[in-house]
């Protein structure tokens, strides 16, 4: 594939070549024409070359990303290439004997192909504890290997050499993570404690050895240790419960085979001996690296979309900068065609100048491209390295040569299109006009061209709109039905005008765009996604350009009457005003880049400020206003919580004195019917209803308040459920990341079904195997716990649930929690207790998210720059476009300075109605996208205005900067020269 | 009668590209208070350099200028600006006004400019009717024709009451009818008015209006027609 | 002898912004192979409009217009196009040049263009000698003076051995006495060559070197006058 396109592209420029070789003068003209200024040449490769550093940016990252997280999966799998094992609903890993596991792995090696070796394991989620240092970690990873058994896993090492592993009983090997976690060393005691048996081991650390080889398995922060020694860790003597299997080939090879293997396994060993069923295929090291592929180039599809915006400016600024070149060599290619030169001949010339542009542009592209991802890669590494979990993306750096060819061959056909789409509108001059440098007359009422542009767009028009309304997606939909109504105003401007049907159609497509069409049951239910944010920027900000250049004179006549008093100033006002709104097509092309990009960077920083503001709530909301939840490990009750911490000798470090209550609930895994995954059911008391402040995303209608549905649950015998709600939940917005706080393979709770509703039935079946059925009447708006809410009564009496194993701590104001939840941890690391902070992680999440929002506004900022510095090259164009007039302009009284500041008024004029323009629909979208997503959920509304005023402020400044010298070029057009020639 | 203009030695070079021309060579020339004088001449002969050398639009390489007393060569670029203002009025043979601005917009600026700005619009609108165009006020040059459009510019030419006026080739855009009428305001009004006019000129049936008629080549003065 | 030009009922309308003027007003116009005609008017008479129209390079709106016994109304632009670097050459005030292109460059092009290449070289080497440029041909025109750039111009025009050359103001941007001379090599070729030579002017002793001059006025042609 890769070699087709660059087989492509070669072949179109020997094509070009052979070409230009048939017409050698035409070549020379057009090659030559780029040596003339060199000023030019350079500000049209940067315009011409934004399409290709976008693609290249976006590329780079993704590969960069790919690389990161294929290192990492290597580095973790090393040897191992597939996994075998299965998990409860709690996470834990299920067992089997290992007489059973001898032979299923026999039988593996004797029927699966390319597996080089298998290997069993035990692996868990334990507290370990430092009896000297007090430091614990409630949930630490620990591996109990055979090291017998198999040398085809990999070596050990410590500090970077092999190390033979040999240990003795009761020996463990630790991680340098869990080294510093726990402040332990070689040769001190740990205690690896089950909560469920109440126990522990003492084990002796032989050696920290690196996380890396044999022992990356399962990331850091681990225990290695004897297979017998695990078992009698988790009470489960002669069993396994984890496989390993590696293939014939190496780190990076093996997971080719990876796929066949662990289907083999699961068709031919699993499937076909029930014994081992219990026991399931896990995955594959090749599966794990398609998962994350994806994962990483939704996330590359997001930049490279972001990216739109600047690559639709960096297009029109070229075209801008092409026209003008075209006007400036009016004359002489007016003389060309006099003398001989054919139209087609004539365009030949600006291709082959063209070409050689797309190709440096290109070129020039893919450099710029590198280069701003690893800027943006170096501006963020903190945040990278503390949100995301250690590594640093500048280690992983990657260019991938085919991306890059992409990326020019992309670049190239993009900019190619470019060119020539100027090339025709420079190309058709009349030749008497171009040698006297009078401008052409604007496109005739009667024009038939126009007419069938206009009847092209109907039609495309009409097959998006029916396109869209087929699959219910509003992306077509909304596209097609904006296309109709552009080109009605097409046909229609030849009989009432430019003006009046361009306004309207204006009119229009705000209003198409802005209402909520929904409400009057238009396109209701269609899909949407990130596209339509895109479309909307551009048909918006399209409208409001048309609407706003048709209607100039209006704008001329306010600012007249603004500057009536000031007279002298009022000349300069008014002639630096009229110029832009004169030249519409130049003009309008430029707001339209600043407002569209101004329009995005709002709508994002709408976005993050809604969140923001609002952060308070969403915490409170998945709070219910507890700031620390506590999850106790296999379903280990804690009767007496409170008893426990205000005794001094239990928990000498704790007091109820740091909390304002503790509410507890019961909690355990319950089967539902029909559903191979189960759930938690968690039973709650009067003291949670009371105290818990958690908001209901929905109930049923029959009840008055969240309270009358939560008293509902509570009541006697009571057949109601409470459960978290769809669609944001199965993880929800916050869920992923507070399982993975918890521990890989743990969950607080299983996700649910989507298609849960109000008033759904559930038929559930408790553990002496009966069938007990409850409705679901309300919908929880918190997602960090999930499961069932009933009451601790129908948990006992239904389902005989009675360990409390979950803890809702409500601290006092004064403490902070992630400290409390630290000492929480260490007193109660023999129950197995884990805690969340909800702050944190909800603060976590949302700064992750922040994060990205902001490099996706710096992408789009790129693009701001482009236009900025289209914006000086028009100006300065006009500079010396207008030196006849500026010429009069200095005869007839006009100061220098006069004359600057006409040209800085001019452009400020041009990028405030852009800022403007953009700011005000943006804010516009923020609002519609609140009142449809978040005024539901009771959120603020709030316009985040220093971060909108200072973007303005900052693109105003950076105009004034490049516009500086245009206006000073004008100021000092010398009227003598300029008047000396007619 | 005193001079209103007087030239005495100027040199004026400048350069095209490569190429150095000395357009002005040793210059000499004297104009009365309220004359009107044509300056005629072929291509080339550096008429138009002349004007806006002695208009202060340019500056001269060597030589001596006094407009009304004042030396030209020692007063500053803003001086010279103000001096253009409020003292002089300008009719070139196009681009004459701003595109942007009305009729009676244009007419206004010189008043604008000169901090005359309270009686503007009705100085503005008076000239206008003097040259004929009172229907027009509000017109943009481009729904005018060439004969409108000198009509205005010569309206805004002596709406400051200038001591000065400045015309180069002012009918050369126009047919002979209306080159004929525009002349006729612009003879009619130097006689009501009293201002001193230069007007430069290829065609010897327009120098024939003026007062006096110098003949102009190689960049001085050759000799007096009239 | 035949008429090279032949110009009947001639009529032109075009706009400039709003305004809508005519500029050729039923003309009647013919020259014959070989002669000189000076064309004058005051500005706005229409006579850039007529040579624009009778070169091809703009469009009549009613009448007809025949060169060489050809209706250039029925010719399609790119037939145009090419009778225009075959058969005519171009002088005018000025923007003549391509400023890429180095002198000798810029007077093959209409050879070039009309796919004469084979001699193309040694011709614009031969017609730059001809007007005393022998020396300048790599010149640019940059580099070159009003009148060396007017020379060069007047060489293209006689490179392919036209049949008709147009000028328009060839000497307007020159000073007087690089004009005399730009004439003189004009009057030169054209006994030496014998093309078919029409010259718009305001200039009375630049018209008064052709054979006849024709006066126009408001787009018509108001007189005639015969020079010798």
């Amino acid at each position: 594939m890769m070699l087709a396109l660059i087989g492509l592209l070669v072949l179109f420029v020997i094509f070009i070549l052979v070409d230009a070789y048939r017409y050698k003068v035409l070549f020379k003209i057009g090659v030559r024409n780029i040596l003339r200024r060199k000023g030019n040449t350079i500000i049209v490769i940067m315009g011409l070359m934004v399409a290709t550093a976008i693609i290249s940016s976006s590329l780079s990252v993704g590969d960069t990303m790919d690389s990161m997280v294929e290192d990492e999966i290597y580095e973790e799998w090393h040897l191992t290439d597939v996994i075998i094992y299965n998990v409860t609903a709690e996470g834990d890993y299920i067992p089997m004997p290992y007489r059973t596991y001898n032979h299923m792995k026999s039988g593996i090696m004797e029927i699966v192909e390319n597996v080089e070796d298998v290997c069993g394991e035990i692996h868990g989620h334990l507290p370990i504890f430092n009896p000297e240092t007090a430091l614990v970690r409630p949930n630490a990873l620990f591996i109990g290997m055979d090291f017998n058994e198999s040398d085809a896993f990999g070596n050990f090492y410590v500090n970077g050499e092999v190390y033979e592993p040999a240990l003795g009983d009761m020996e463990i090997f630790i991680d340098e993570r869990l080294s510093n976690e726990l402040d332990a060393n070689k040769g001190d005691y740990l205690w690896l404690i089950n909560p469920e048996q109440g126990d522990y081991l003492n084990l002796t650390v032989k050696e920290v050895i690196d996380n890396s080889g044999r022992a990356a398995f399962g990331g850091p922060s681990k225990i290695i240790m004897n297979l017998e020694d695990a078992q009698m860790a988790l009470a489960i003597p002669d069993q396994i419960n984890f496989v390993r299997v590696a293939s014939i080939g190496d780190v990076h090879e093996g997971a080719l085979y990876s796929d066949q293997i662990a289907s083999d396994i699961d068709e031919l060993v699993i499937q076909v001996n029930p014994a081992y069923r219990s026991l399931g295929v896990g995955e594959s090291k090749n599966q794990i690296l398609e998962t994350y592929r994806q994962d990483m180039s939704l996330f590359t599809d997001l930049f490279f979309i972001f990216g739109t915006f600047s690559i639709v400016a960096g297009i029109i600024l070229a075209i801008n900068i092409f026209v003008m070149l075209g006007e400036e060599r009016k004359s002489e290619m007016g003389m060309a065609r006099a003398v001989g030169m054919k139209r087609i001949s004539l365009q030949r010339t600006f291709s082959y100048e063209g070409l050689v542009y797309a190709i440096a542009a290109s070129i020039v592209g893919i450099f710029v491209g590198i280069g701003v991802t690893y800027t943006i890669f170096y501006l963020l590494e903190d945040v990278f390295v503390n949100v995301g979990g250690g590594s640093s993306l500048l280690d992983y750096f990657t260019v991938k040569i085919e991306s890059m060819i992409i990326a020019f061959g992309a670049g190239f056909i993009l900019t190619m299109g470019t060119i020539y789409f100027s090339v025709r509108r420079i190309s058709n001059l009349n030749i008497v006009r171009a040698i006297r440098d009078i401008p052409e007359p604007p496109l005739s009422k009667t024009s038939s061209k126009f007419f069938y542009m206009a009847l092209l767009t109907l039609v495309f028009g009409g097959m998006a709109t029916m396109m869209g309304m087929r699959n219910e997606m509003l992306a077509p939909a909304l596209t097609g039905t904006s296309l109709l109504i552009i080109g009605t105003g097409m046909i229609f401007r030849r009989w009432i005008g430019d003006r009046i049907s361009f306004t309207v159609v204006g009119v229009f497509l705000l209003l198409w765009w802005l209402l909520p069409l929904q409400r009057y049951g238009i396109f209701v239910g269609y899909e949407g996604g990130l596209p339509i944010f895109i479309l909307s920027g551009l048909f918006i900000v399209t409208a409001g350009v048309l609407i706003v250049m048709l209607n100039g004179e209006i704008i001329t006549n306010l600012i007249e009457k603004v500057f009536s008093s000031e007279k002298s100033f009022k000349a300069v006002v008014v002639s630096a005003i009229s110029h832009p709104i004169k030249e519409r097509f130049r003009t309008g092309m430029t707001i339209f880049i600043f407002a569209l990009i101004i329009f995005a960077i709002t709508v994002m920083g709408m976005i993050v400020g809604i969140f923001d503001t609002n952060m308070a709530l969403i915490i409170e909301e998945q709070s219910g206003g507890y700031e620390i939840f506590g999850v106790t490990m296999m379903g280990v009750s804690i009767d007496n919580i409170h008893e426990l911490i205000e005794n001094e000798t239990a928990t000498p470090n704790l007091s109820m004195d740091y909390f304002n209550h503790i509410d507890t609930a019961y909690s355990d895994s319950v089967d539902i019917y029909g559903s191979s995954d189960g759930s938690l059911a968690i039973g709650i008391d009067e003291n949670f209803v009371d105290n818990s402040t958690f908001g209901m995303a929905s109930y049923l209608e029959e009840y008055d308040s969240a309270r009358d549905v939560w008293n509902a649950v509570l009541e006697p015998n009571s057949p109601y459920v409470i459960t978290n709600a769809p669609g944001l939940g199965g993880g929800g917005m916050m869920g992923g990341g507070a399982a993975s706080q918890v521990g890989a393979g743990e969950s607080v709770g299983a996700g649910i079904d989507d298609e849960l509703e109000l008033g759904s039935i559930i038929t559930f079946i408790n553990r002496d195997g009966e069938a007990v059925e409850k409705t679901v009447i309300g919908f929880m708006e918190q997602n960090l716990i999930q499961g069932f809410f009933m009451s601790k009564e129908t948990a006992e009496n239904d389902f005989g649930i009675t360990s409390t194993t979950v803890f809702f701590f409500n601290v006092r104001e004064e403490y902070d929690p992630d400290d409390i939840a630290r000492i929480i941890n260490q007193e109660f690391f023999e129950y197995g207790l884990q805690t969340i902070v909800v702050d944190t992680i909800i603060r976590d999440a949302l700064s992750a998210a922040f994060m990205f929002f902001d490099l996706f506004q710096g992408y789009m900022a790129l693009g701001l720059v482009i236009g900025i510095a289209g914006l000086g090259v028009i100006s300065l164009r006009a500079a010396h476009e207008r030196r006849m007039e500026i010429g009069i302009m200095r005869a007839v009284g006009f100061e220098r300075n006069m004359i600057r500041y006409s040209f800085l008024i001019e452009n400020s004029f041009i990028t405030i109605v852009g800022i403007l323009l953009g700011t005000v629909f943006g804010i516009a979208i923020g609002w519609l996208l609140w009142n449809s997503l978040f005024n539901p959920m009771g959120w603020e509304f709030t316009i985040p205005w220093f971060s909108i005023i200072s973007i303005g402020i900052i693109a105003y400044g950076a105009m004034l900067l490049t516009a500086m010298p245009s206006a000073n070029k004008a100021s000092k057009v010398s009227a003598a020269e300029a008047l000396r020639f007619d | 009668m005193k001079n209103m203009i007087y030239a005495e030695g100027v040199h004026k070079y400048y350069d095209t590209g490569e190429v150095k021309v000395h357009a002005l060579r040793g210059l000499n020339l004297s104009v009365k208070d309220g004359e009107m004088v044509a300056i005629i001449g072929p291509s080339g002969a550096g008429k138009t350099t002349l004007m806006n050398c002695l208009s202060g639009l340019d500056t001269i390489s060597d030589g001596k200028i006094w407009l009304d007393g004042k030396n030209l060569v020692n007063m500053s670029d803003k001086e010279k600006t103000r001096m253009r203002a409020q003292k002089m009025g300008f009719i070139f043979q196009f681009y004459n006004l701003l595109p942007v601005l009305t009729a009676v917009e244009n007419v206004e600026v010189p008043l604008l400019l000169s901090g005359k700005s309270k009686d503007a619009r009705r100085r503005a609108e008076k000239a206008l009717n003097i040259v004929g165009l009172g229907h027009r006020y509000d017109h943009r040059p481009s729904a005018l024709s060439g004969g409108e459009r000198q009509r205005v510019t010569i309206a805004r030419a002596l709406v400051n009451e200038p001591d000065i006026i400045w015309a180069d080739e002012p009918t050369g855009d126009l047919d002979s009818k209306t080159s004929e009428r525009i002349l006729d305001i612009l003879v009619k009004l130097n006689e009501m008015i009293g201002h001193t006019m230069v007007l430069i000129t290829h065609e010897r049936d327009i120098a024939e209006r003026a007062d006096r008629i110098l003949y102009m080549e190689n960049g001085v003065i050759k000799k007096r027609l009239k | 002898m035949k008429n090279m030009i032949q110009v009947e009922e001639v009529h032109k309308y075009y706009d400039i912004g709003s305004v809508k003027v005519h500029a050729l007003r039923g003309l009647d116009f013919t020259v014959k192979k070989g002669e000189k005609v000076a064309v004058m008017g005051p500005s706005g008479c229409g006579k850039t409009t007529l040579l624009n129209c009778l070169s091809s390079l703009d469009d009549i709106s009613e009448g007809k217009v025949s060169i060489a016994g050809r209706n250039i109304m029925e010719m399609s632009d790119d037939e145009k196009t090419e009778m225009r670097a075959l058969e005519m050459g171009f002088v005018f005030q000025f923007y003549n040049l391509l400023p890429v292109l180095t002198a000798v460059e810029n007077v093959e092009l209409p050879l070039l263009l009309a796919g004469r290449a084979k001699n193309a070289r040694t011709r614009a080497e031969k017609a730059l000698k001809i007007v005393g440029l022998g020396n300048r041909m790599d010149h640019r025109p940059s580099a070159l003076s009003g009148g060396e750039r007017q020379r060069v111009t007047i060489a293209r025009a006689i490179v392919n051995e036209p049949n008709i050359i147009w000028a328009d103001e060839p000497t307007g941007d020159l000073d007087t006495v690089t004009s005399q001379k730009i004439m003189d090599i004009l009057d030169i070729l054209n006994e030496k060559i014998g093309h078919t030579m029409v010259l718009v002017t305001h200039e009375r002793e630049i018209a008064e070197r052709a054979e006849r001059i024709v006066h126009m006025e408001s787009g018509v042609i108001k007189r005639e006058e015969f020079m010798e």
